[in-house]
């Protein structure tokens, strides 16, 4: 890779393009500037993989890139007031002819995770979509063991009472 | 940590439904397309040269920080002394100058043998690597 292997490039990409997308999606919930994220990652990881010294996995330097650039198109974003919700519905995994339940759920688990601080959904996102250690989340978040273990703590909690309000909206709605 | 695992695993059932589909078969194109562009720019000729360039420019720079040391040094304390220190003395500024420019000279001779040594080592690596 590092000798400009264009196969080896090839294969990451292949590797990572599924997790990373859906992080991005997930973090920044906006399809255009998600997409932006998603080639500015891999550009960037071409870019600067001669830095990569192999003191963690590649995963985690790939998302750490991933994460930083979301955290850019945040704040940058701060001031604008997007709510694509159409495009957003359209990275959703579920076929228009879904289970209606089906998609009802989907909804209303991704409003729970939106309505998370970024912080927060930062660090539920790589543990329950990614499977990743707290060590490893620590890593790419940039922050103490401990930090990530109370937040996801905190998450479970807002995430259970938010799930029980809404399953409490949904019966009413006959869902 | 029983009751850790259950609220783990009821947080997993709950989150499972939210999943994203793959990126779509334009937007992989076009990022496949703009990683190859970046890996030919990365390993351009061009783009090798950069570095020795970079080199010269922090050459060059210090220089001119250690000229204008020099000419500082001269023009205040050179030109005060000489009004002050007694026709005896000049001769021990006129030394002082000398010394100054060779210490001046020793610091860039240093530094061009540190360079030199760098690119030595980095040709040798090179070779070493292409050997094996």
């Amino acid at each position: 890779m590092q000798a400009g292997d264009h196969k080896a490039v090839d294969e990451i990409f292949e590797r990572y393009k599924g997790p990373l997308f859906g992080f991005i999606v997930r973090i920044i919930h906006d399809n255009d500037a998600a997409e932006d994220v998603f080639q500015e990652t891999f550009i960037k990881m071409v870019r600067y993989i001669g830095k990569f010294k192999g003191n963690s996995k590649f995963s985690t330097w790939l998302f750490q890139i991933a994460l930083n650039q979301c955290r850019d198109t945040l704040r940058k974003g701060k001031n604008k007031t997007f709510v694509p919700v159409e495009d957003y519905e359209e990275s959703l995994s579920i076929e228009p002819a879904a289970d209606p339940y089906r998609i009802m759920k989907s909804q209303r688990v991704r409003a729970i995770v939106d309505s998370l601080p970024d912080k927060m959904r930062e660090t539920v996102v790589l543990r329950y979509f990614h499977d990743m250690s707290e060590h490893e989340i620590a890593e790419i978040v940039g922050c103490p063991e401990g930090t990530v273990k109370s937040r996801l703590f905190r998450a479970a909690g807002i995430i259970r009472k938010k799930w029980k309000l809404s399953e409490g909206y949904a019966m009413k709605e006959g869902c | 940590m029983l009751m850790e695992q259950s609220y783990d695993k009821e947080l997993r059932d709950i989150l499972c439904g939210y999943e994203i589909k793959e990126p779509d078969f334009d937007l992989m194109r076009r990022t496949r397309q703009k990683m190859h562009a970046e890996l030919a720019l990365q390993t351009s000729p061009a783009l090798a040269q950069a570095p020795s360039q970079t080199r010269w420019v922090f050459m060059l720079a210090g220089l001119a920080i250690a000229m204008s040391l020099c000419i500082f040094y001269m023009l205040t304390v050179g030109t005060i002394l000489w009004f002050v220190l007694p026709a005896n003395m000049l001769h021990y500024l006129r030394h002082s100058m000398y010394a100054f420019t060779a210490a001046g000279g020793s610091v860039l001779a240093g530094v061009l043998i540190v360079l030199f040594l760098k690119q030595f080592q980095t040709q040798h690596t090179l070779r070493s690597s292409h050997v094996f």
